[in-house]
């Protein structure tokens, strides 16, 4: 059971570092190591939790204390390792992690950072509904997007330093994905609202855009024909986001109020827009 | 021999109401009381427990392939899983996943532990018959059967439409009941299914079918002439036109009426009690449809409650289903038209108790079970999955059998709710009696399963003990004993073994005739040969269950 | 001889064959296309083998049960067999915490996770035959299921008359030249294209104007005509096959094409006929879904379903192929294989068991391409060879108490 850390016992007020033991499990899931539920644990407790049904965490984890962290502040210490649903669910707190995270990292959060000094696998951020997620590396395919059984993401910020795969934003609902290093082929596909920020991104973006904004520097190769030129115009909002992402010291090229606009996908409703920055 | 002692036994076909005594079961069998110098191998103090023979569930989605649709379109019903584990016995109990479709394995499970012995799947199709009872065969623990979905398949609709005699028709029905090893006959949306194939997306009891010309009225007097001139045990399974029409109440009391005293069971009622009143134009007709019931002693029903969840509804009634598809919740649907034989719509779905329309089918259905009188010809379900899965069921018995915890429940969903249905004003509690008549002793009488649903002498060994408890909902969840055939399986709450069930049939004859001509149909004009939709004995044994066991048909026209 | 028998060697099931046992051997005497009469023919015995060495396929089980029991990540793979061989490999799978795939789960992915994200009109068979009087080939000739043709669109008689069928290919299927008068060829281009020619079609059926003149060189106009075609149809069916599509992305044309689909029949009655199926993987799907909650690739985790999430590398794969003799497991794992007895699908594995294939040696059940339909399978020239549900069952027999999570 979770414990918020204002009802914490035990002698430790410190955050926790988990570090992976090589020997732990292949198909280890990582959606139980949340801050939340160590918060206030000693490590000696921490690694008596329950990781997997038959699995104490310290069978997998080597556990320490974090003195210059506080008690909300979890970190994992992975290496190349790739821990699946990282910070699954989670609401509050802090997650480090140092190395990369496996696939649906950050599924369905709901509140608090995490972030990851590596890269990560695919679908993070899949159902989002807020926080923020901050990703040091490149990021998989489908960044954002609808894993199985979840929406794509309907909330919060997702900041990708390095470059995202294929299908970035897929089916994405609300919330704000930016991108420095340039997004895959196929970005944007099947969005229902939201926005999707970065200089660049491959072929075919946009492709059954329902609603919501593609940002880009660059118009898109191989631009699907179901989108309209609609010219170009000013978008007070434009300067409004790089005041916003500027602030979470998140570095882009700078965003002119002044982009052409790209309107689609006329297949599936017509009222996306590709804004190409800059005009 | 097996004595249970101090078991307090609500016995409705045998007039036992609750007065502690011993039971006797040789052989998987209740037996009479066999005296002082009989020798009992094994003797279990019931501790005057509530005593009744095991529930079985008239209509439930757990074998056909719509409810597999309904698995691959609900992927967060299956992130949930179970794992496998080791039994008592040294059997195996293995894992699954899913709440609102759970797979079958945990499925029979499930209905065990909560003191189910029996479960009918009420909507095969001819051609997905095999799939179906192999299903079943996975569904461990309870006995189980189908009834096959007949009345919107090409052959049939062509047969009516040149106005085939009765008796033609009846061997027609007794061919496909014989061959797809099915218990009951069904019918959904009459003739309104192969309608929207002809691109009709309404069709009213008395309106034509756009290519045979034939009403729903015909396609139901014709199915329920012959399925009673078979003497198939169960009437009629029928799924009504205008499934979730607000105002869809006259076409149900005129289906009533249409039988002209043919015994007909109306199936999931209160998704066909809908009037259109009020501001919302969506209204309560539950009590004209129990006056109806309570007038018409041909007629039996089951309630098809809603309780509030996740869930999905899955049917032949694509028409229907069709024009529901924007509740879809979550947004994924799926309709089939099905080889000229039928369809089916599989659309997930989320009853919120906040919603008004949601709250006003959970009290029309409790409206029913409180308005029909004889307890005999009302079955509790919920249409499972489609008002509730069936793991709700001890929660709705509490509903049924505490006024007080009802009206809490009313005061807490929709405030509209309480003004627009008539529930605070029903008195009624259900007494244990009544509850050991809708969940066992009434479906039992109405399939014609004659050694179920009692425990008199001979009667199958399927009972199950719950300790008294004034909380219902927690004393119907939790029995303290089941028995399956005379072998404890269950002990508080926790399963011990999981032995196959039996799946349960019907056999009637029917003319060469109609065999010939079935088979010609098909080979001239489907993508499939007749015989191959026939299921075999052998084969059911052989994929791991057991080989049907046939019952009588009794009565004769 | 025997008639009307069913063939399980692709989706279609046609279930017309008529077969006769020559010493031992099927041999197909009526209805069967090219590939039924090439796979009938199995022998009736072959050798088990254990590291190359000859042994008793009860022996092989065992050895299999022994490697697997020491395996980390073990995989349940190929699945080309009948409903009860599916069902075997789950409760095997269940105690040894494997991965279950099927050989085309790649496209069985792409259709399911299609339908998980909007909603899908589909239809089968016998409907298509009866009904459809357009009929829309999305990047596909039904090549895979050789009498498609034969038994669905050719026949002309129907229930309801005689059919004027449109046939309209649409995608690579277009870019070659027609084997017959009837296929009209709409649009061709690559079928990489696909899901944005499905958004040009949808977007001048709802009346959008479009900036673009052409695409891809073909005049928009040409969509506006096919557009108007498929709205004229009374009962028109869209068909593909999701194996011809490229994974990942085709999941976007096929969720396009549903999405087209449902748009047509707001005003007229349109379906989908997804092909696909083949080697059991329909069979495949529905059991692991009854069964485990969800199609394959899945997982089990201490003896609970879930869905597979990386394709994480495996170091013994459980290799079964009843039905295809060179269906190949995946290189560089060290694999037991149950195949047919004339199996040839590359090196010699570490074990190799013989079984029985179903609808030739042995009866069984397999699910027809459209889903719903579950044929028999009979067994026109019985072999005394295990069958596949046999073998695994031996080899969880093997494994008892020596899985990781029995003792928990
Ligand atoms: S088309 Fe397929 S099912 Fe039919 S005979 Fe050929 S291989 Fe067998
Ligand atoms: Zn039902």
């Amino acid at each position: 059971m979770a414990l918020p850390s204002s009802q914490s016992r035990g002698s430790s007020v410190s955050g926790l570092i988990l570090t992976l033991k090589p020997q732990a499990p292949e198909a280890l899931d990582g959606a139980g190591l949340l801050p939340a539920s160590l918060a206030g644990l000693s490590p000696a407790e921490a690694a008596r939790r329950p990781l997997a049904p038959g699995i104490e965490l310290g069978e997998c984890f080597t556990v320490q204390a974090d003195p210059a962290a506080p008690d909300h502040r979890l970190t994992l210490r992975t290496g190349a390792r790739r821990l699946a649903r990282l910070g699954c669910a989670m609401d509050g707190g802090t997650l480090r992690v140092v190395g990369d995270a496996g696939d649906l990292l950050g599924q369905d959060l709901r509140g608090g950072e995490i972030v990851v000094e590596g890269g990560c696998g695919a679908y993070a951020g899949a159902g989002q509904r807020a926080g923020l997620i901050r990703v040091r590396g490149d990021a998989g395919d489908f960044l954002g997007g609808a894993a199985d059984g979840y929406e794509g993401m309907r909330g919060g910020v997702l900041l990708v330093q390095g470059r995202a795969g294929a299908r970035a934003g897929w089916r994405m609902r609300r919330g704000l994905i930016a991108v420095a290093g340039g997004c895959g082929d196929w970005c944007g596909a099947e969005m229902l609202a939201g926005t999707l920020v970065a200089p660049r991104c491959g072929a075919r973006a946009g492709l059954g855009l329902r609603r919501g904004s593609l940002v880009l520097w660059e118009c898109p190769p191989e631009l699907p024909a179901t989108f309209n030129d609609a010219g170009v115009a000013e978008f007070v909002w434009l300067a409004r986001l790089d005041r916003w992402l500027a602030a979470l010291e998140f570095r882009l090229p700078p965003l002119t109020q002044r982009a052409r606009r790209l309107v689609g996908d006329q297949g599936a409703g017509g009222k996306g827009e590709i804004l190409i920055v800059g005009g | 021999m097996l004595r249970l002692d101090r078991a307090r036994v609500y016995d409705p076909v045998q007039g036992w109401r609750g007065q502690s005594r011993s039971l006797f079961i040789e052989n998987g069998r209740m037996v009479a009381d066999p005296g002082p110098q009989a020798t009992v191998e094994r003797v279990i103090d019931l501790e005057d427990a509530v005593v009744m023979a095991g529930g079985i569930d008239i209509h439930s989605h757990i074998g056909s392939g719509k409810v597999n649709l309904a698995r691959t379109l609900m992927p967060h019903d299956h992130a949930r899983t179970e794992r496998a584990a080791a039994l008592e016995n040294g059997a195996w109990r293995h894992g699954g996943s899913g709440q609102a479709t759970p797979t079958s394995w945990i499925a029979g499970y499930r209905y065990a532990e909560m003191g189910y012995t029996a479960a009918f799947e009420p909507a095969m199709l001819p051609v997905n018959a095999r799939a179906t009872h192999y299903t079943l065969a996975d569904t461990p623990v309870i006995d189980k059967g189908a009834y096959v979905l007949l009345g919107n398949d090409d052959l049939f609709l062509r047969l009516l439409a040149r106005g085939a005699e009765p008796q033609r028709l009846a061997d027609y029905v007794a061919w496909m009941l014989a061959r797809t090893r099915s218990l009951a006959v069904k019918v959904v949306n009459p003739g309104g299914i192969s309608a929207f194939k002809f691109n009709q997306r309404a069709l009213d009891l008395d309106q034509a079918h756009a290519y045979y010309g034939v009403t729903p009225r015909q396609v139901l007097r014709a199915l329920a002439r012959a399925v009673h001139d078979l003497g198939v045990p169960h009437p009629l399974h029928v799924h009504t036109s205008n499934l979730g029409v607000p105002g869809n109440v006259a076409t149900t009391l005129a289906t009533m009426e249409a039988a002209e005293g043919l015994p007909l069971h109306l199936t999931h009622v209160q998704f066909h009690s809908y009037g259109k009143e009020g501001p919302r134009g969506f209204s309560s007709a539950a009590e004209a449809i129990a006056e109806a019931v309570n007038r018409q002693p041909n007629l039996s029903i089951d309630v098809g409650q809603v309780m509030f969840g996740q869930t999905a509804t899955a049917s032949g009634d694509t028409m229907a289903q069709y024009a529901n598809r924007r509740h879809a919740h979550p947004h994924a649907w799926t309709c089939i038209d099905i080889e000229c034989e039928a369809g089916c719509g599989v659309v997930p779905f989320r009853y919120r108790d906040r919603n008004f329309v949601h709250a006003l089918q959970w009290a029309i259905g409790l409206e029913l079970f409180l308005r029909v009188r004889d307890p005999w010809r009302i079955f509790l379900t919920t249409d499972h999955p489609n008002g509730a899965p069936y793991t709700v069921y001890p929660q709705l018995m509490r509903l049924l059998m505490d006024r007080g915890y009802r009206n809490r429940m009313l005061d807490a969903v929709h405030p509209e709710v309480a003004a627009h249905s008539a529930l605070r004003g029903l008195d009624r509690e259900y007494t244990l009696e009544e509850i050991a008549i809708v969940t066992r002793a009434g479906p039992a009488r109405s399939l014609g399963l004659r050694d179920r649903g009692h425990l008199a002498p001979g009667a199958v060994a399927d009972l199950v003990a719950y300790r008294d408890d004034p909380d219902r909902d927690a004393m119907f969840a939790r029995p303290s004993h089941v028995f399956k055939d005379g072998e404890l399986i269950v002990r508080d709450g926790r399963l011990l073994a999981a032995p196959q069930g039996a799946t349960l049939a019907l056999e009637p004859e029917f003319d060469a005739a109609i065999e010939a001509q079935i088979s010609e149909h098909y080979a001239r004009h489907l993508s499939l040969r007749a015989e191959h939709l026939a299921v075999g004995a052998q084969e059911l044994a052989d994929y791991g269950g057991r080989a049907p066991l046939i019952l009588p048909c009794t009565r004769h026209g | 001889m025997n008639q009307a028998l069913t063939c399980p060697f692709c989706g279609l099931l046609c279930d017309d064959l008529g077969v006769e046992s020559r010493a031992g051997r099927a041999e197909v005497t009526a209805a069967g296309c090219a590939q039924a009469r090439a796979l009938f023919p199995v022998p009736p015995q072959a050798q088990a083998r254990i590291d190359g060495q000859a042994a008793d396929w009860r022996a092989a089980a065992k050895a299999a049960a022994e490697r697997l029991a020491a395996a980390r990540r073990p995989s349940i793979a190929g699945l080309g067999c009948d409903l009860a061989g599916v069902r075997a490999a789950l409760m095997l799978a269940e105690r040894c915490d494997a991965r279950v795939e099927h050989r085309h789960g790649a496209a069985l992915a792409q259709e399911l996770r299609a339908t998980r994200r909007g909603g899908s009109l589909r239809t089968t068979l016998s409907e298509l035959r009866n009904r459809a009087d357009c009929v829309l080939f999305a990047g596909t000739r039904a090549a895979a299921h050789p009498r498609f043709f034969e038994r669905c669109i050719e026949p002309r008689e129907g229930l309801f008359g005689a059919r004027q069928r449109r046939l309209i290919l649409i995608g690579e299927a277009a870019q070659t030249a027609p084997e017959s008068a009837a296929l009209e060829h709409a649009l061709a281009f690559p079928n990489a294209h696909l899901a944005e020619a499905v958004q040009l079609l949808r977007a001048r059926l709802a009346g959008r104007r479009l900036d673009a003149r052409h695409w891809h060189g073909i005049p928009i106009e040409r969509f506006d005509a096919l557009a108007a075609v498929l709205r004229a149809a009374h009962y028109g069916v869209a068909v593909w096959d999701a194996a011809e599509l490229k994974p990942p992305h085709a999941e976007l044309a096929l969720r396009a094409l549903y999405d087209l689909v449902a748009e047509l029949n707001r005003d007229t009655r349109w379906a989908a006929l997804p092909l696909g199926g083949n080697d059991g993987a329909a069979g495949a799907a529905a059991v692991c879904t009854w069964l485990a909650g969800r199609p394959p690739p899945l997982r089990y985790v201490h003896g609970a379903p879930q869905d597979a999430l990386n394709a994480d590398a495996t170091d013994l794969v459980i290799w079964i192929s009843a039905f295809d003799p060179q269906a190949a497991p995946p290189p560089d794992v060290p694999a037991v294989v149950l195949a047919r007895a004339d199996w040839r699908g590359g090196a010699a594995p570490a074990i190799f068991i013989p079984v029985a294939v179903p609808g030739v040696q042995r009866p069984g059940a397999l699910v027809r391409l459209d889903e719903v339909p579950c044929l028999p399978l009979a067994a026109p020239a019985p072999a005394d060879l295990p069958g596949v549900a046999d073998v695994l069952d031996a080899v969880r027999a093997g494994l008892a108490g020596r899985s990781a999570h029995a003792a928990a």
